[in-house]
């Protein structure tokens, strides 16, 4: 677990790099990340992978936005890395490869988990968003004297 | 005002976005609040995948409208860092048009050493190996692959041969040297799991994440585009790993 996390504080980090994000933020980049691989592993076991991403991918967009707000940059110097470890990659291959080499059934199934994990953490993202919205016009209609 | 420079300082900002990858409505909202400045009656931005168009008119002026096609296409978060604050220098006047284009112009500054790089781009690999379950010695032999990737990019950047066929083929020839080394070196290594931490920097899952991002936020055509990127790369990492594996005889 430790391994895990501390692996996906690297990969995270190596990635942002080769993102070129701007150099101060690859490791806060990389804590992001880290610790939504944390979380996604801890509810791994009882929610199932789709699950489980849906609520690391809460909490990557929280924090993505208030360090976005801390440190002045968009948003989005976060979120690419930071989902780095949870984007369904590896499962999109998958389900080519298997399409390739002819097992019909597998490909489907992993066709089947990049829609869902990919619309999770779309749906993830597009929640914390509206959320932070909303926050944001109803500061704007309180009057500040 | 100079809406000339104007409109090109948009058309510059929106470029250098969407060729970074920014989301489109960010290209678009970007453009139309560099636009804005210009007070006239009617400014208009449009971003797609493929080409920006942007048109400004008013009564007092004639209307003027540009288009840009956009061919090249990869992620660089510092491009849209810096574009942001350039344009909310713009929008607060704490810059010129002048000063913001000649910014935008000179945007591409060399951020990393050469070395950093490519010792983080074949970092990513070996991590991924232990994110999916590898254990140090495969972990080890996918940072070889990493190596090997960095190489083939620093190939690709030379004869410029496209993803498509440098994803094949870098991804054929770390297949076949995986499986043959675990086969004849190290009879307890999973090749399966090195092969997969190797293509790891490679898969589009970025690509099909933002597709269903901008399909929430009503970007329709957008998104379709992002999507088929994504199955196409990894319709050419598949292709190349079962090529690979089809020699050695590890496919079907």
């Amino acid at each position: 677990m430790i391994l895990q996390i501390v692996s996906a504080f690297i990969a995270v980090t190596a990635a942002s790099i080769l993102l070129e994000a701007p150099k101060k933020l690859i490791f806060r980049a990389g804590f992001i990340g880290a610790l939504g691989w944390g979380i996604y592993l801890i509810f791994l076991d009882s929610f199932g992978p789709v699950m489980s991403t849906f609520i690391a991918g809460l909490v990557i967009s929280t924090l993505s936005h208030i360090f976005s707000r801390i440190f002045k940059t968009p948003v989005t110097m976060f979120f690419i890395p930071g989902f780095y470890p949870l984007v369904p990659g590896y499962r999109i291959y998958m389900a080519v490869y298997n399409f390739i080499a002819g097992n019909g059934q597998l490909a489907q199934n992993y066709f089947n988990d990049t829609i869902k994990i990919s619309g999770m953490i779309a749906l993830a993202i597009f929640t914390i968003d509206t959320i932070f919205n909303i926050f944001n016009k109803v500061k704007h209609l309180i009057p500040q004297d | 005002m100079d809406y000339k420079k104007l409109v090109d300082t948009a058309l510059l900002a929106g470029q250098i976005l969407l060729e970074s990858s920014a989301e489109t409505y960010r290209v678009e909202d970007v453009m139309n609040r560099i636009l804005d400045i210009s007070n006239l009656e009617k400014t208009e931005a449009v971003a797609l995948p493929t080409g920006l168009f942007i048109t400004l008119d008013d009564p007092s002026i004639n209307a003027i409208t540009v288009v840009k096609r956009i061919t090249k296409r990869d992620i660089n978060l510092n491009n849209i860092a810096k574009v942001n604050a350039i344009s909310r220098g713009l929008t607060s006047n704490n810059l010129t048009v002048e000063e913001a284009y000649e910014r935008l112009v000179n945007i591409n500054e060399v951020q990393y050493n050469p070395l950093h790089k490519d010792i983080a781009t074949s970092l990513i690999s070996p991590f991924f190996a232990l994110l999916l379950g590898g254990s140090f010695l495969e972990a080890l032999l996918a940072w070889v692959n990493g190596a090997i990737l960095v190489l083939s990019m620093k190939l690709e950047r030379k004869v410029n041969m496209g993803f498509f066929v440098q994803n094949m083929l870098y991804s054929a020839f770390v297949a076949v040297w995986t499986t043959l080394l675990c086969k004849y070196l190290f009879y307890n290594l999973d090749p399966d799991i090195a092969i997969t931490g190797s293509i790891m920097p490679l898969v589009p899952g970025t690509a099909i994440t933002n597709a269903f991002r901008d399909t929430l936020r009503g970007d329709y055509l957008a998104s379709g585009a992002r999507a088929i990127e994504a199955v196409v790369v990894a319709l050419s990492i598949a292709v190349g790993v079962a090529l690979g594996l089809a020699v050695t005889g590890g496919f079907l």
